[in-house]
């Protein structure tokens, strides 16, 4: 085997990981995750506030991944042909108090600094100021682009029990590695 | 005016519209990617509908258990137009329908109940 399946799962296990995903993203895979995983919530008796913050962010930020990770500008970009799918990953886990989510793709270089200014910006507010925020830009969005573009991401905040988590990383001249992680309360 | 009825679907909500009987129905969840295409033929009704000289009095029920941040500019541009309408002399009435359980779909309703004057935004809860 290319890799070992139960290593793998053990890994999963020891982050409290119960749903991982990596690969392509469609609107559907972002339906059947998100649905799946409220399925899964319900079952458990998850509080229905949990349950439908959890939902949100899954959402959220897989239909980021699928509207704006770089792979779906790559032909553009590099020139190689290469067909315009979303790809990223999802992971959704749990620790003692909070349920978390984490997700991941590639974005262009040239779009790092404008995302820094804005998650940093996000980070620092709390609820309320969120909440102006987003009721700011819900204005400001033009209509003919929004595909919720801009919101996503204060949307998310505004589910978090904490300020949220980001990272970039630098892959070569064109690309760098995007996540972030978003904590949820379980009450 | 036609009705207009579209099936709900797992990411796309239910809408009823029944010109005759002045009933606005929109139930379920709603994040389809594309919210403002989605609801394209459902803000073109309205905006007919509200220009109707014969209709003085509008209501309608929302029942939205999650909707995404596409859904929510949509909505918004409703609620406008809605206010607009209203600012002018008609009487509209939006009940939001939420489950007391879920906090997130009565801190949405209270957000866009804020900012409106002219209509009347109840929050209701649904059970």
């Amino acid at each position: 085997m290319m890799c070992n399946p139960l290593k793998l799962m053990n890994e999963y296990k020891k982050h409290g990981i119960f749903f991982g995903f990596n690969g392509p993203v469609s609107e559907t895979i972002v339906r059947d995750v998100a649905e799946i995983l409220k399925e899964k919530m319900k079952v458990e008796g998850a509080d229905t506030t949990a349950t439908y913050r959890l939902f949100s962010v899954v959402v959220e930020l897989l239909q980021n991944i699928n509207n704006y990770s770089a792979k779906k500008n790559w032909e553009k970009i590099t020139g190689e042909k290469h067909k315009a799918l979303g790809l990223g990953m999802l992971i959704a886990g749990f620790t003692d108090k909070d349920y978390y989510v984490l997700s991941g793709n590639v974005i262009e270089n040239q779009s790092v600094e404008k995302l820094r200014v804005k998650l940093d910006r996000i980070k620092r507010m709390d609820k309320k100021e969120l909440r102006r925020y987003y009721k700011e830009q819900l204005r400001r969005v033009p209509d003919e682009k929004s595909k919720g573009g801009g919101l996503g991401f204060i949307e998310v905040a505004r589910k978090a029990s904490k300020p949220l988590e980001y990272d970039i990383q630098k892959i070569d001249h064109l690309f760098s590695f995007f996540s972030i992680q978003i904590d949820v309360s379980k009450e | 005016m036609q009705n207009l009825k579209i099936e709900n679907t797992t990411n796309a909500p239910d809408i009823f519209f029944d010109y005759a009987n002045n009933i606005l129905d929109i139930r379920g969840e709603s994040y389809p990617e594309n919210a403002r295409e989605f609801f394209g033929p459902v803000v073109s009704w309205l905006k007919e509908y509200i220009q109707d000289t014969t209709r003085s009095d509008i209501t309608m029920n929302i029942e939205l258990v999650y909707f995404n941040s596409s859904t929510s500019k949509v909505l918004m541009n409703i609620f406008d137009m809605f206010e607009e309408a209203a600012g002018e002399g008609k009487i509209i009435t939006v009940n939001w329908i939420y489950d007391p359980r879920n906090e997130n779909a009565i801190e949405y309703g209270e957000d866009f109940r804020e900012d409106l004057e002219n209509v009347q935004f109840h929050l209701i809860p649904s059970k």
